[in-house]
């Protein structure tokens, strides 16, 4: 049996990506207000492919789910997902942005690699991602709520990923991933949380820089 | 009309042209290539054929008829085969053991180019995923023939170019843009649709994976 310090450790292992993260100039520039309103923007487009693609990773890993406190979890965060593209969709309606971009390499590798990992990872590399993109969202608004509050044109994305409900949905996965990852894949577990913490650190910083296909 | 593959391979002609012209490319045969960034190439071509067995593997399992399940099932085999006789041909020169290449980290574009194969072989209809496996098979064979004419002052390249231009791997990737003519021959536009995006992306992934070997890509965090 895996003990509940796993989450610790793995956050332990992750603490430099996580810092370097949290600290991005994109969400500095964004809690003091001075963020460019064009790259919120970008950041909007391409964080709606993501969640796009985070509906199907959903979807494999409710089909994967081996039982029913698991699979109905998993579906309400289905649903929460779904309500959350509708804040892009309202944000995108009254600036007249279009939603469906192309997706630069970070955002394209970002979200084959969660669905790669729920095809063919183990069911506790699946759900160590899923922990580690969501938490990785939790701490990251929550230091810009700590500055802005539930600030414009923020507020709604602000009050999304730092509500007690979304905080009780991130503690609720890292206890389902204790309880269904065995010691044997701590390594592989360990490597996909790890590249998970990366890919959230380059998703800021490739809507900061707006780095996009080099061919 | 033109076949389909001929189509798909007129449409990355630019892209194609810049792998040609690449710096890494170009010093495989003129001798300029630093050997640690082919060193770096090798490594990672080694993590990135396991994966590339795995997603052949799905080809079979999804393949319509006997014969092509048959020839992906053949096909993961032998990507699996060319990855154990680099560790003959090339790690065990560098003393590299095959549990250091197995611990060595994915570069980012190696994931990302992996894990988007991955995600198209688990999820998308045969079809799509022939388009995304192709310009593996098929950029190397042209790569391959195109550095065979020039050759190399280096042996180490010399050796790693004869592996793609022998005539052995020239039928394996035939047979596969056989297959692929074959498969889309009578599909509705909207599926051709899909399948022209996947080559054209891991198209451009095959220039970045060359271009991430030239630069010693790494992690920034």
């Amino acid at each position: 049996m895996m003990s509940t310090t796993l989450l610790d450790e793995l956050l332990t292992e992750a603490r430099p990506i996580w810092e370097a993260m949290t600290a991005h100039p994109f969400l500095r520039e964004l809690a003091t207000g001075r963020l460019p309103r064009e790259r919120f923007d970008f950041w909007v487009q391409q964080d709606y492919r993501f969640v796009q693609d985070g509906l199907r990773f959903l979807a494999l890993l409710i089909a994967r789910a081996p039982d029913e406190e698991l699979r109905r979890g998993l579906l309400d965060a289905a649903v929460a997902f779904r309500n959350e593209l509708t804040i892009f969709e309202d944000y995108a309606r009254q600036r007249g942005l279009q939603l469906e971009v192309e997706p630069t390499p970070v955002c394209l590798g970002y979200t084959s690699f969660l669905l790669a990992t729920a095809a063919t990872g183990s069911l506790g590399e699946t759900l160590a991602v899923l922990w580690g993109a969501e938490k990785a969202y939790y701490d990251a608004w929550s230091t810009v709520r700590q500055a802005l509050g539930l600030a414009e044109p923020y507020a709604r994305w602000i009050e999304n990923w730092t509500s007690p409900q979304f905080a009780a949905w991130v503690d609720w996965l890292g206890a389902q991933l204790v309880r269904w990852s065995s010691s044997a894949e701590y390594p592989a577990l360990r490597r996909a949380f790890l590249a998970t913490a990366r890919y959230e650190y380059l998703f800021w910083d490739m809507v900061y820089t707006g780095t996009t296909w080099p061919i | 009309m033109p076949r389909f593959t001929e189509e798909l391979w007129n449409s990355i002609a630019d892209i194609f042209a810049a792998i040609l012209a690449h710096p890494f490319v170009r010093g495989l045969t003129d001798g300029t290539l630093p050997e640690d960034a082919f060193r770096y190439y090798v490594v990672q071509d080694a993590l990135y054929l396991r994966d590339y067995a795995r997603c052949l593997a799905l080809a079979a399992a999804k393949s319509p008829r006997d014969p092509w399940c048959e020839l992906f099932a053949d096909h993961a085999k032998v990507a699996l085969v060319v990855e154990r006789s680099l560790h003959d041909s090339f790690f065990r020169e560098w003393g590299l053991s095959p549990e250091e290449i197995a611990a060595t980290p994915y570069a980012p574009t190696n994931l990302a180019y992996t894990s988007y194969l991955l995600r198209i072989a688990y999820d998308r209809p045969f079809e799509e995923l022939l388009g995304a496996v192709l310009p593996c098979y098929w950029i190397y064979w042209e790569v391959g023939k195109h550095l065979e004419k020039a050759g190399s002052p280096n042996p180490l390249y010399q050796r790693w170019i004869a592996t793609y231009a022998s005539e052995e791997y020239a039928q394996v990737v035939r047979a596969v843009i056989d297959v692929t003519d074959e498969a889309a021959a009578d599909l509705p536009e909207g599926r051709r649709a899909a399948v022209r995006a996947h080559f054209v992306t891991t198209s451009r992934y095959e220039w970045m994976f060359w271009d991430a070997a030239w630069r010693m890509e790494s992690w920034p965090v």
